[in-house]
């Protein structure tokens, strides 16, 4: 059996409306800023399925309060926790157990059963914490179907501890988990141990020998001997009248409670413990601890006995990067991966780190955020369809950039360049690229529909910039229509965009838009296009792409930015007039990547940069060019050329990061 | 817990168990075990499922299905059963009737149901089949007139999907649709049997856990099974690995005409390869009547495998007996004067007396009881109150009511507390104490209420109750009482029985025993009494009158004849009785030609006195 679904209501950062995560693997991971609801998922789950009181205990404090509400003046407050969980249909050990609380949606799909958490808090006139009631309950009506008392059963006591929450928090002691007390893992492992008939008579024995042994030294029976005769002075019951110092077979619990994991060789002379050991590698530790309990009991399980054990074994653990090197998580999330494979366990992980999550499959990610309400709202990625090529483009996209899910603000746009050059503008305009957990996405030709639509789920305001590529084959209007139709692919109404002196242009005029001309050779419709997209804070680099931009605005630099006795061979305009015009041709036709490229819509200085842009852009690395040129600039002379495209998106960048 | 082995198993409790039910115990395949009257069917199960638990022969945590005809015999087997084995391996024991099987199958699954069928809103549950009846006479009148009722319940209650090919299909169709799309629907225990079996077959993941969950079945007096219930089973368990206990007589098969399913017997060992395993030992009667119950089994029906009364009783023990008389007020005086000596003589109760007739029976015991009651013994109609009276609703509402009257009633309580926790969904001990503190403060109210008043208003004491149980939670537990007719009915006619009982001057605990008829004879027909036993039984009309049809259904008759006989501990007394009135009051001669084949075998059993009571 396994979690399918989570539903959290009124549990601390959760609002009473709720939230719900949909869950379809066996790997999970919580993700999302500080403070943003993930333990809290977590700690719901310990609450519902956890061990010990403590962990299963529901105070006060977990009552959600929103944000406007004050604290003195609530009466009354409830929390609920569903899991809604599904069988595998080999699952014979689960299935007999809780058949008779199952139900279905529609025909054929798989029955679940929900198990609920329900928790009511009364202020009281005698205790400051107020009077809490729990239940732990049987939803037998399927979801969405009226819920009427009798539909709630009491979850039965039998049933309790076949699902098990092992909770591991951010701050770990595994210590604390190698004793040998109620909840521990250590427990857990060696209440699996068979004591047999056998066993006891051995262990008695040996007791005796030690017993014997300690009675041989003579100041040891020397202090037996005046014990008694005093014990029997003052003592006159009949009961208890022999006193004996010496080991006892209750000794085995207290044996057991001895019992310790040491390692070695340590490079001294004792063996180290657990505590001995760095906090990564408790960290490390902590974890076998936990793949060794499950494959243990996994083993024993297929004895014949009857020991009763959990069917499932939920693994939450909260920030598995804790203490560990980066170079060690991936064997990190490998470990937690096998875990999770094991048939009865399921894994659940917050992390706020891209580290943890760029090693993870995005369909098993969930996002964390808090709303204006202060309450957690949690979302799934949304993939395009497996069939769409798009679903490979987007999924690998999130597992490049795994910081889009920490981001406050993403920029879209085409390439490397973009990325560099945004970097140093960020400095420049003092907006702190770092601080205000602004991410850098790749533009996806075709897909960027769905990294909208990604963001948007998110709810990450984002800026996109792309090149216009004018006079490029697809280039130009073909820009505009493109960006256009990813509009109305996200929903932006037509008559928002489309509507030109004519009305509404019609889909078939759309589907033509790359055809159109530039009349004149002149392209000011086209950038009045342009112009009017930044509304939606799409912006293009002008006319070519952002390398040409930074060409065109920075040429001193950029033409500085040549290794000793490199550079364009460039014949001398006045001497070589032909060569240079071959030259100068060739050029317009390598940047325009057409063979019939006349540059009619360039400037004659643009065409000769184009030289440039040849040199820099089409034969060399691109962001070395970018990194040398703008390291050579200093602030103020980055920002007294800086291109008026850049200076609206940062103006734009500022607005939505103060929203 | 550890289990056993299965060679050191022994019954629980030390009782010993007969070869068969040993083999029975211990089977590992599917079987039918014909257990003739007092074999201790419920016993054999019990130790069943105590065996399979015990040695982990049903595999943890795989459980055990028990489904009976009745609620309380599905309670008396669950709670048999966490006696022998205790309560922790009785948690996988589930007893159920086949109605409520049906239902929780029903009510967990409904969206599993085909489109078609969809259910509307919290249905209602249609207590008697008379409304569908209703429906079939709007839309079709001629074909309800062209044909019988019984033939329209059965085609209305055939199995589904629903067909639309043809009128009559159509029609069935509509009627369907009509109480399906009610608002809420309306359906009655046989559409929720349809239905569970639909979603079954429609479902393969539902069935397939089901199985999965279920390693073993048993089956409580199969030979009652009826067509749907037996088509039910088969496509829950046909071809699965369950292991199938059914148990049964064929001796005692009287429901033909409630829909059970003829020859199921040889049906179910054909479907099922199961296994036929005879159970020799009676629990229930004296040698004698063992033996001439062998000797009528033999004979009459044809079936050869012998009782053997248990060694508890003296070997000539019991008494069977044909009293012949003039006319029925002879037959009455004397039933009367002889009851009245082995009351007083052998120290029965009238609990341990019972008058059976074979049906009609106002027309053959009516003026009995009358005569009885006037004479200061008093004898009641059971068939009239035993529908009230196996109602849990009424029941508890009697219970609290023997609360409030007298002092010091322990099972009442526990009664009473059951139905309010299962209705409250309270179980933890906090709760239960909470519970119990409420019901007495309650208790106390209605005394000092009831003394305050000059006369006892039932009907408010009534209500009241109710209201203390709250009204919503009874309905929401019970759907057949969401039908608010029907359970005000029973209210009223609850109302109606305490006046009549208070009427004549008792107290309210005098009027609840009248009620319950602990000091009443209970009379009855042979169809209530399957399950009962009793230390005296009369029976009365061993006549061709009472068994008009025996030529046309004999071996039916011949079981009831059967039945009858076999309720009996210690005696058993036939009445033949020269004339009778019918039921218009006249009177009619009676003869013994048609039945004459019953007399001829009771005679040549040698067991049986035939005495002529002449009148004195």
């Amino acid at each position: 059996m396994y979690i399918s679904k989570i539903t959290i209501k009124g549990f601390r950062s959760f609002s009473p409306e709720g939230a719900t995560i949909n869950i379809k693997n066996k790997l999970n991971a919580f993700i999302g800023l500080n403070s943003s609801g993930k333990t809290a998922a977590l700690e719901a789950l310990s609450k519902v399925f956890g061990i010990t009181n403590a962990e299963k205990e529901i105070r006060r404090q977990d009552f959600h309060v929103a944000q406007i509400e004050n604290i003195d003046l609530i009466s009354e407050r409830n929390l609920s926790i569903e899991v809604k969980m599904e069988f595998d249909e080999s699952d014979n050990d689960s299935i007999p157990h809780f058949f008779s609380q199952m139900v279905i949606d529609e025909q054929e799909s798989k029955p679940y059963i929900r198990i609920r958490l329900e928790s009511n808090w009364l202020k009281s006139e005698y205790s400051e914490e107020g009077d809490i009631e729990t239940n732990l309950l049987f939803i037998s009506v399927p979801e969405g179907e009226l819920e009427v008392e009798e539909s709630k059963r009491v979850f039965p006591k039998h049933l309790k501890g076949l699902i098990q929450v092992l909770y591991i928090p951010a701050i770990r002691k595994p210590s604390d988990q190698v004793k040998y007390v109620s909840g521990s893992i250590l427990y857990r492992v060696l209440r699996l141990l068979n004591f047999d008939e056998k066993f006891n008579i051995d262990f008695d024995n040996k007791i005796n020998e030690i017993n014997d042994l300690f009675k041989g030294l003579k100041e040891f029976s020397e202090i037996q001997n005046s014990l008694s005769s005093f014990w029997k002075k003052f003592h006159k019951d009949e009961r208890y009248k022999e006193s004996n110092l010496g080991f006892t077979n209750s000794d085995l619990d207290s044996i057991l409670k001895k019992l310790e994991v040491s390692f070695s060789p340590t490079g001294t002379h004792r063996a180290f413990q657990v505590n001995d050991l760095g906090e990564g590698y408790r960290s490390l530790f902590y974890l076998t601890l936990v793949c060794a309990l499950l494959e243990v009991e996994e083993k024993l399980s297929k004895d014949e006995d009857d020991k009763i054990r959990p069917l499932l074994t939920i693994l939450a653990i909260e920030e598995p990067e804790n203490h560990i090197a980066p170079q060690l998580l991936g064997r990190v999330v490998s470990i937690l991966t096998s875990i999770s494979k094991q048939v009865k366990s399921q894994v659940f992980l917050s992390s706020h780190t891209p580290a943890i999550v760029k090693r993870i499959d995005p369909e098993t990610i969930y996002h964390f955020r808090i709303d204006e309400n202060y309450s957690t709202v949690i979302n799934a990625i949304t993939l395009p369809d497996k069939k769409d090529e798009a679903y490979k483009y987007v999924k690998e996209a999130v597992r490049n950039y795994p910081e889009i899910y920490f981001a406050k603000l993403a920029i879209i746009g085409e390439g490397d360049s973009e990325e560099v050059i945004f970097n140093r503008l960020m400095n420049t305009n003092e907006v702190d690229f770092d601080d205000n957990l602004i991410t850098f996405v790749p533009l996806g030709h075709r897909f960027v529909h769905h990294i909208w639509k990604l963001l948007k789920v998110l709810n990450i305001p984002y800026v996109t910039l792309l090149d216009l590529d004018v006079e490029r084959n697809g280039g130009g209007w073909g820009r505009i229509k493109y960006i256009l139709e990813q509009l109305i692919e996200i929903g932006v109404e037509k008559k928002d965009i489309l509507s030109t002196n004519e009305g509404i242009m019609s889909d078939e005029k759309l589907s033509k838009m790359h055809t159109w001309i530039f009349k004149d050779n002149k392209t000011d419709v086209l950038l009045s296009w342009v112009n009017f997209l930044e509304k939606y804070n799409i912006f293009y680099s002008s006319p070519l792409d952002i390398d040409f931009l930074m060409l065109e605005h920075y040429t001193e630099y950029y033409k500085k930015a040549i290794p000793k006795g490199g550079g364009p061979q460039i014949p001398d305009k006045a001497l070589e007039l032909a060569k240079y015009n071959i030259k100068l041709n060739s050029s317009i036709q390598a940047s325009l990547k057409s063979e019939d490229a006349k540059g009619l819509t360039y400037s004659d200085d643009q065409k000769e940069l184009m030289i440039w842009y040849n040199y820099h852009f089409l034969g060399r690395g691109k962001p070395a060019t970018h990194i040398t040129a703008l390291s050579a600039m200093t602030d103020d002379e980055l920002k007294k050329s800086m291109p008026p495209v850049f200076e609206r998106i940062f103006s734009t960048i500022n607005e939505l990061l103060k929203k | 817990m550890k289990y056993k082995k299965i060679d050191d198993w022994i019954p629980s409790d030390k009782l010993t168990l007969e070869d068969n039910a040993l083999t029975t115990v211990k089977s590992n395949y599917n079987t039918l075990v014909v257990a003739g009257p007092g074999a201790g069917k419920t016993e054999l199960l019990a130790q069943r499922a105590s065996f399979l638990l015990e040695t982990n022969n049903c595999l943890f945590p795989k459980k055990i299905l028990a489904i009976s005809f009745k609620r309380d015999a599905a309670y008396n087997l669950k709670n048999r059963v966490e006696k022998r084995c205790g309560e922790s391996f009785a948690k996988r024991f589930e007893s159920l009737t086949f109605d409520a099987f049906s239902k929780v199958i029903l009510d967990r699954f409904f969206r599993g149901l085909p489109k078609e069928y969809e259910l509307k809103g919290d249905y209602d549950v249609l207590v008697t089949e008379n409304s569908i009846l209703d429906l079939y006479k709007s839309f079709n009148l001629d074909f309800v007139n062209s044909n019988n009722k019984d033939k329209i319940y059965n085609f209305h209650n055939s199995k589904l999907p629903l067909n639309i090919t043809g009128k009559e299909n159509e029609l069935r169709w509509q009627v369907w649709q009509e109480l399906l799309t009610s608002k809420p629907s309306k359906i009655s225990f046989k559409m929720i049997m349809r239905l569970a079996q639909l979603i079954i077959e429609t479902n393969p993941i539902i069935k397939r856990y089901l199985q999965q969950t279920y390693s073993h079945l048993f089956l409580d007096e199969f030979q009652d099974t009826t067509v749907l219930q037996y088509e039910f089973l088969n496509s829950c368990f046909k071809d699965s690995d369950t292991i199938i206990t059914a148990v049964g007589d064929d001796k005692q098969r009287i429901m033909l005409w409630a829909g059970a399913q003829p020859d199921i017997f040889n049906a179910y060992k054909n479907d099922y390869s199961a296994i036929e395993l005879a159970l020799k030992m009676n629990f229930r009667s004296a040698p004698r009547l063992v033996e001439l119950q062998n000797h009528l089994m033999f004979k009459l029906l044809n079936k050869s495998d012998f009782a053997i009364a248990s060694d508890k009783w003296e070997k000539d023990s019991g008494e069977a007996l044909v009293w012949i008389y003039d006319n029925p007020e002879n037959e009455t005086e004397n039933i009367f004067e002889s009851v009245k000596q082995w009351m007083l003589n052998e120290n029965l109760s009238p609990r341990d007396i019972c008058i059976l007739v074979k049906q009609q029976l106002s027309t053959y015991a009516g003026d009995l009881i009358e005569y009885f009651c006037e004479n200061g013994l008093k004898a009641r109609d059971e068939n009239q109150l035993q529908d009230l009276l196996t109602e849990d609703v009424i029941l508890f509402v009697i219970n609290v009511i023997s609360l409030i009257s007298m002092k010091n009633v322990q099972k009442e309580k526990t009664d009473a507390l059951n139905f309010l926790t299962n209705i409250s969904h309270v179980f933890d001990d906090n709760g239960l104490l909470q519970l119990e503190t409420e019901l007495n403060k309650f208790i106390l109210k209605m005394r000092d209420i009831i003394k305050a008043q000059k006369e006892i208003n039932i009907r408010s004491l009534i209500d009241g109750i109710i209201a203390f149980a709250s009204i919503d939670r009874i309905k929401s537990n019970y759907t057949n009482y969401k039908n608010t007719k029907f359970l005000n009915d029973l209210l009223i006619q609850l109302t109606n029985e305490l006046e009549k009982g208070l009427s004549k001057g008792n107290t309210l605990t005098e009027a609840v025993n009248i009620l319950l008829g602990k000091d009443s004879i209970p009379v009855m027909t042979i169809h209530k009494s399957k399950g009962l036993e009793y230390n005296t039984v009369i029976f009365i009309g061993l006549e061709d009158g009472a068994f008009w049809s025996f030529e046309s259904q004999q071996d039916e008759d011949k079981c009831a004849f059967f039945v009858a006989l076999s309720r009996a501990k210690e005696r058993v007394v036939f009445t033949f009785s020269k004339t009778r009135y019918d039921k218009w009051g006249k009177t009619r001669q009676q003869s013994i030609e048609k039945i004459k084949v019953l007399f001829e075998e009771l005679q040549s059993s040698k067991i049986v006195k035939f005495e002529v009571k002449e009148k004195k």
